[in-house]
């Protein structure tokens, strides 16, 4: 079940000044989907559009067939988008439950679902009454992600989870991840590290200067020598 | 006699009833980022608020406190949304600049309803306590009692209340705020009028002690920046510290200034603490 449909989608920070030059992207759920590309190709800036936060967006964004293009970011995540930015993603002086409290602050029944995700994530259980900047890196985009999904979103929206951390912390990230997306989330990453990304992803999306490239399964992506040499370093 | 000891305490009683307008102001620093100088004339408002109260309702000093802290509460609210909020997109300084006039438009409207006379609350005249060659009245006692208690309450409210847990989280982290779906228009709302309500009770218990006038809140202006800056802008807890760093200050330096120059301790406070401390006290942590 399809549960993002963009297409042709363009725009950016100014109107005169088109970063996203007609991108399309689909994500099912349970489908894991890794948006890859040079810098500058939009990445960071396609989540950006989805979740209304990009003032200037043309083109349809569907979330279960309905059109979210331009709707307000509260109204976003009210529709059932969760996501992860890159970097100042918990609230660093809130405590680990007050973060989820927050991130709760939409959710029907917010108690339950916090025992619920500290059952889910032990390490946030131990540090629950620490305030969020004492957490390490791989620690902090757990958190990122639990708060992320106090909600229940039908899509989870992740910019760069692996940024900054150890293999072994963006190993345990990778696999929470992939626990998401197995209880029916549909989850869109932008990795820059893209072969960890082409190895958890269903499918992924190659970006370049704003525009499609290329799409294909992380295997058959990861096997093509072309796209290695030109996006993946290798 | 040792003047020490006498100029400590009044310096503790000042200092902490000084904390509770520097609450607000800087509560209001870290949910809306700009400096609120339209303190000056809410403290003024809420000193009225509770002249009214006071002297025309016949309230005692407790109640007419609340009424102090609703009335300035309402008065921020209204005001800002007329003349502030608008400004907001523009910029901090522009905003600060913008909340100087309005202090300027409510000062006269203090002073066209209530005139320039000097006026003083309706108190019950009691005798000073000594102790070891300290006095301290009974009433002085009570202000302190009662700014404690609305410390705490502040303290509890932004703990353990879902509205106070939103209110840091927007002082944290906006952007991941309205992300997660709080609106940052209604906790700006409140914040202001929880602040401003503090401003004003600030106003009418600095004003308990001795005489209120149209230029009660100004005069504080200097003080409260002060004590917010020392502790750290944005930060509660060191409104708290910083207010009384300032109000035990202001007494110490009688013992080798004159009275006219106290008000100068607030401005060597905000110069030595830009100089080798710019974050304050406690730096930036909202609670």
């Amino acid at each position: 079940m399809t549960v993002l449909a963009a297409t042709d989608v363009s725009g950016g920070y100014a109107r005169t000044d088109a970063i996203l030059k007609g991108i399309a992207i689909e994500a099912a759920a349970g489908e894991i989907v890794a948006i890859l590309g040079p810098n500058g190709a939009g990445k960071s800036t396609f989540l950006r559009a989805v979740t209304g936060q990009l003032p200037h967006v043309a083109g349809r964004i569907a979330l279960d067939g309905t059109d979210i293009a331009g709707l307000r970011p509260r109204r976003v995540a009210r529709a059932g988008v969760g996501y992860v930015p890159q970097e100042a993603n918990v609230f660093a002086t809130l405590t680990v439950r007050e973060n989820l409290e927050m991130g709760a602050w939409l959710a029907r029944d917010p108690g339950s679902r916090i025992v619920d995700m500290l059952d889910r994530f032990p390490v946030l259980a131990e540090k629950r009454r620490d305030a969020a900047r004492t957490l390490s890196g791989g620690q902090r985009q757990i958190l990122a992600m639990a708060i992320a999904l106090m909600v229940e979103p039908k899509l989870l929206l992740l910019d760069e989870p692996s940024a900054g951390l150890s293999p072994l912390a963006a190993g345990a990230l990778f696999d929470t991840i992939r626990q998401v997306a197995a209880q029916g989330v549909a989850v869109v990453l932008v990795e820059q590290n893209a072969m960890d990304a082409l190895s958890i992803c269903d499918r992924a999306y190659i970006l370049a200067a704003g525009r499609n490239h290329t799409t294909g399964t992380g295997a058959a992506l990861a096997a093509d020598p072309d796209i290695r040499r030109t996006f993946l370093g290798g | 006699m040792d003047l020490l000891p006498q100029l400590l305490v009044n310096g503790i009683v000042q200092g902490t009833l000084l904390a509770i307008p520097a609450i607000g102001f800087t509560a209001i620093f870290a949910v809306l980022r700009f400096p609120n100088f339209a303190v000056a004339s809410h403290a003024t408002i809420g000193a009225f608020a509770g002249y009214a109260a006071n002297v025309w309702l016949g309230l005692p000093a407790a109640p007419a406190l609340v009424a102090a802290f609703l009335v300035a509460g309402l008065i921020g609210v209204l005001s800002d949304e007329v003349a502030l909020r608008p400004l907001r997109p523009h910029g901090a300084l522009t905003t600060a600049i913008a909340s100087i006039a309005l202090t300027i438009v409510l000062e006269n409207v203090v002073r066209l309803i209530f005139g320039n006379d000097l006026r003083g609350y309706d108190l019950p005249i009691v005798r000073d306590w000594r102790w070891l060659g300290v006095r301290i009245g009974p009433q002085q006692v009570q202000n302190l009692a009662m700014a404690l208690a609305i410390m705490a309450a502040v303290f509890a409210t932004l703990r353990y209340t879902r509205i106070g847990k939103a209110m840091r989280a927007v002082a944290d982290n906006p952007a991941l705020a309205e992300l997660k779906g709080i609106d940052p228009v209604t906790i700006g709302r409140i914040t202001v009028f929880a602040g401003m309500g503090l401003v004003g009770a600030g106003g009418m218990l600095l004003g308990l002690g001795t005489s209120i006038d149209p230029l009660t809140g100004f005069r504080f202006i200097l003080p409260i920046f002060a004590a917010a800056v020392v502790g750290g802008l944005g930060s509660i807890p060191g409104a708290a510290l910083g207010a009384m760093v300032v109000g035990i200050g202001e007494e110490l330096s009688l013992l080798v200034l004159s009275p006219a120059y106290k008000s100068a301790v607030g401005f060597v406070a905000i110069v030595l603490v830009l100089a080798f401390r710019p974050r304050g006290i406690l730096g930036e942590r909202a609670y």
